[in-house]
């Protein structure tokens, strides 16, 4: 009787599919980290973004279809799992008596916008590319603020007003951009009321499905009790679904996530919902998220953009500076303190997921002013890990000592 | 000239020292605040009063000298609001409590001072495991020989402090099984333990020179014995009491050392002789361990011919409690044992409390919030408000 050995059909070299992609992805970003933690004022962080960064678009150009596809999952859940843990630093009641920290992050938010939006003009830009470029320096990066704060366990008073700094000025600027949006806009293609219902839709309905998450969370945390395991499963399902549901609403996703973030925080009085540390899987998304955000980084049009670009990085280190120094007095902070904040509140936010929802219903106006937010992003994501790195192990609050 | 003076003070005034947690209102563990804590706290006079120490995440506070528990509260409550004002600037907590739960010694940051620095290029990690919180309380003596005999009566009542104070049940993120795990901590220490059989203050002198000469002492602050006598002060120093969760209680501990030092010094009831802290240490485990359910070998009556027999702490309290009565000078020295025999009676000290905390909301987490509530918010013991 015949006898078959079944043998199957194996093409030589090896095919790349998304699992081999992924792994490979996760091994380039370790390595990359680690060629950069050999400098010790360099974050692991930064090694991430310049993977990626030599992997995207902007150098060999290898992230693309199913390993885009896959990468973006991570990301888009890394950064609902990074805004989420950010947004619960903001405690409502401890703002109420530090009302200058409010103050500050108010008037930063302010200063920063108008000081861009002033320079931007006075070079020449339109009103209304100055005006949404300077709503996008708002924000300072959840994402950097986080990693760097939890890869140097930092804890303590500048720590915890950084973290609310930047749960909040994203806040602001994502409010800013809905609402000034519909009145900025340069869209042939729709009109006012349609540009306004946009705006409506978007903030009325992101607040309401934070809101929702916040209902669905908290029967099933109380059900679960306080067990770390069950609540931390828990989180990342309720955060992926609300993620899902925004992207399916066409919902503004950081500011759905913030909302939820900060309603769990000050509305769970019996504290049902524990804090959790993500561990060794949040260093899995966080490897992938920075080697996205790398990848998302450009080079290109860099002379035409380049004095923009700086009059952007200024304007937002000079209103951060100058409003964390004029308050530090009536705020308690010494002068250096002052300083180590407005240094770790440098990092500008990554904008990927606002500006491509917004540039969705806005083509023609987000053409117009995403460049100098990514140029600006460029300067910004490699100074901004630096900065902030060096701000949390000065203030003191760094575990590592 | 005296080479180590002891300064007199008024015999029985009291004064305590209570280390305080601080916790992240986060996830309420340790914070690391105490150096702005520090200086946030108002008016600037009361800075005087609170002092850093080993590590970032715990802070202590001194009373002033008093006569009585009652007017020690009211200092308490002023001391007490002012770190809470701070503290709620600073967005964290404060607790009382012998051991915060489940921090991790490791992580804990040594306070930048140079004694502290010292203190960890000389034990190590142990440093950091002296996260631990603790109450002392002083009682003020006429003179060193005085000190010298009631730093050695009061040991015999170091069971009764530890079981009265415990308020560490949960370590390093687990129960222990004790009632103050804490006690375990300060063992560790080379200088830890008792005072050597010496009974009068020139010998005192004499050894404490010995001992700074050979340079393994630089002054008192290296002995971590459990009861010192502090001749800057003019003081014996109780160091055995977990920082209860409640000022009140505080108070009651430092009222009750108060009255036993009256009773010990006036009456000279214990015979200091070689057998004396035979059994220190096993009596020193059966209340760390079981609290007022423990059991201690209680020594013979002077003169009396037999051997040591096993006494139910409880019973050990209550009997001297009843005894104290005719030390009690004011309504407050009988309050004090009044509330002390309920608690003792009743066995319902604060690692009472913690467990069943725990066991009703199911995290060490909201263990820790809770007591950080009690301690900011009441005054008396939840058992007996």
């Amino acid at each position: 009787m015949p006898w078959n050995f079944p043998i199957p059909s194996v093409t030589l070299p090896i095919p790349w599919n998304p699992l081999i992609l992924f792994g490979t992805l996760l091994i380039s970003g370790l390595l990359g980290a680690q060629l950069i933690a050999r400098i010790s004022w360099i974050p692991r962080i930064s090694g991430y973004l310049l993977i990626g960064f030599i992997l995207g678009s902007g150098g060999l150009n290898w992230l693309t279809g199913d390993m885009a596809d896959v990468m973006r999952i991570f990301a888009d859940i890394a950064v609902a799992l990074t805004v989420y843990q950010l947004g619960r630093y903001v405690d409502l009641a401890w703002l109420v008596r530090e009302r200058w920290l409010l103050l500050n992050i108010v008037l930063s938010a302010l200063l920063t916008f108008g000081l861009t939006w002033y320079l931007l003009e006075r070079f020449g830009i339109s009103r209304s590319t100055a005006m949404l470029t300077g709503i996008f320096a708002i924000g300072t990066s959840p994402a950097i603020v986080m990693a760097v704060m939890r890869d140097l366990r930092a804890e303590g008073h500048i720590t915890r007003r950084l973290a609310a700094m930047s749960a909040l000025n994203n806040f602001i600027a994502l409010l800013a951009a809905y609402v000034l949006l519909p009145a900025l806009a340069s869209e042939k293609s729709a009109t006012a009321l349609t540009l306004i219902s946009h705006t409506a839709y978007s903030l009325g309905g992101s607040f309401l499905l934070a809101y929702c998450t916040y209902l669905l969370m908290m029967p099933l945390a109380r059900w679960l009790g306080r067990q770390r395991t069950q609540q931390f499963v828990l989180v990342i399902a309720i955060l992926t679904i609300t993620l899902g549901a925004a992207h399916a609403l066409h919902l503004p996703v950081l500011l759905t996530m913030l909302a939820f973030a900060i309603l769990s925080r000050n509305l769970d009085h019996r504290y049902d919902l524990m804090e959790l540390e993500f561990g060794i899987v949040g260093e899995l998304f966080i490897v992938l998220m920075f080697v996205s955000f790398g990848a998302s980084m450009q080079l290109r049009h860099w002379s035409s953009i380049a004095i923009p670009v700086l009059l952007v990085v200024a304007a937002r280190c000079v209103a951060i500076g100058t409003t964390t120094f004029a308050l530090a007095r009536p705020a308690r902070l010494s002068w250096k303190q002052a300083a180590w904040f407005s240094i770790g509140s440098l990092p500008l936010t990554e904008s990927g997921f606002g500006l491509i929802q917004i540039s969705a219903v806005y083509p023609n106006t987000t053409a117009e002013f995403v460049p100098f937010i990514v140029g600006s992003l460029f300067v910004l994501e490699i100074l901004g890990p630096i900065a902030t790195q060096f701000a949390l192990i000065k203030s003191g609050e760094c575990g590592h000592v | 000239m005296s080479p180590l003076p002891f300064a007199k003070s008024q015999p029985y005034t009291m004064g305590v020292e209570l280390e305080l947690q601080l916790l992240n209102r986060r996830n309420y563990n340790l914070a690391t605040d105490a150096v702005d804590l520090l200086a946030a706290i108002e008016p600037a006079a009361l800075k005087e009063q609170i002092k850093l120490e080993i590590t970032q995440g715990m802070i202590e506070l001194n009373s002033s000298i008093h006569q009585n528990a009652d007017t020690l509260i009211e200092e308490l409550k002023q001391l007490r609001d002012a770190i809470v004002t701070g503290a709620r600037r600073l967005n964290i907590d404060v607790a009382g409590g012998g051991a915060h739960p489940f921090q991790k010694w490791s992580e804990q940051r040594i306070t930048p001072q140079e004694r502290f620095h010292f203190l960890q290029d000389r034990y190590g990690y142990l440093a950091k495991t002296f996260t631990v919180f603790g109450q002392h309380i002083h009682i003020g003596v006429e003179s060193g020989d005085d000190a010298i005999y009631l730093a050695h009566g009061f040991a015999r009542f170091v069971p009764h402090f530890i079981a009265l104070s415990a308020a560490s049940p949960h370590y390093q993120g687990i129960d222990t099984a004790f009632d103050s795990a804490r006690s375990n901590v300060v063992s560790a220490f080379p200088l830890s333990g008792t005072l050597p059989l010496l009974h009068h203050w020139n010998e005192f002198e004499v050894y404490y020179e010995e001992l700074k000469h050979a340079e393994i002492i630089a002054s008192m602050k290296d002995f971590y014995w459990d009861i010192r006598p502090k001749p800057e002060y003019g003081t014996v120093e109780i160091r055995v009491c977990d920082t209860p969760l409640t000022l009140e209680h505080a108070a009651m501990l430092a009222g009750y050392a108060q009255l036993l030092a009256r009773w010990l010094i006036t009456e000279r009831p214990i015979e200091i002789d070689e057998n004396f802290y035979t059994l220190y240490q096993y009596n020193r485990f059966e209340a760390s361990r079981f609290g007022l359910h423990g059991a201690i070998a209680v020594p013979p009556a002077r003169d009396a011919k037999r051997h040591a027999v096993r006494m139910p702490i409880q019973l050990d309290i209550l009997e001297r409690l009843q005894d104290l009565q005719g030390y009690a000078e004011s309504d407050i020295d009988r309050f004090v044992l009044r509330r002390l025999s309920r608690m003792t009676y009743e066995r319902l000290n604060d690692a009472v409390w913690l467990r069943q905390t725990f066991d009703e909301r199911g995290s060490l987490n909201e263990m820790a919030r809770l007591a950080a509530t009690l301690w900011m918010e009441e005054t008396t013991s939840p058992f007996f408000r």
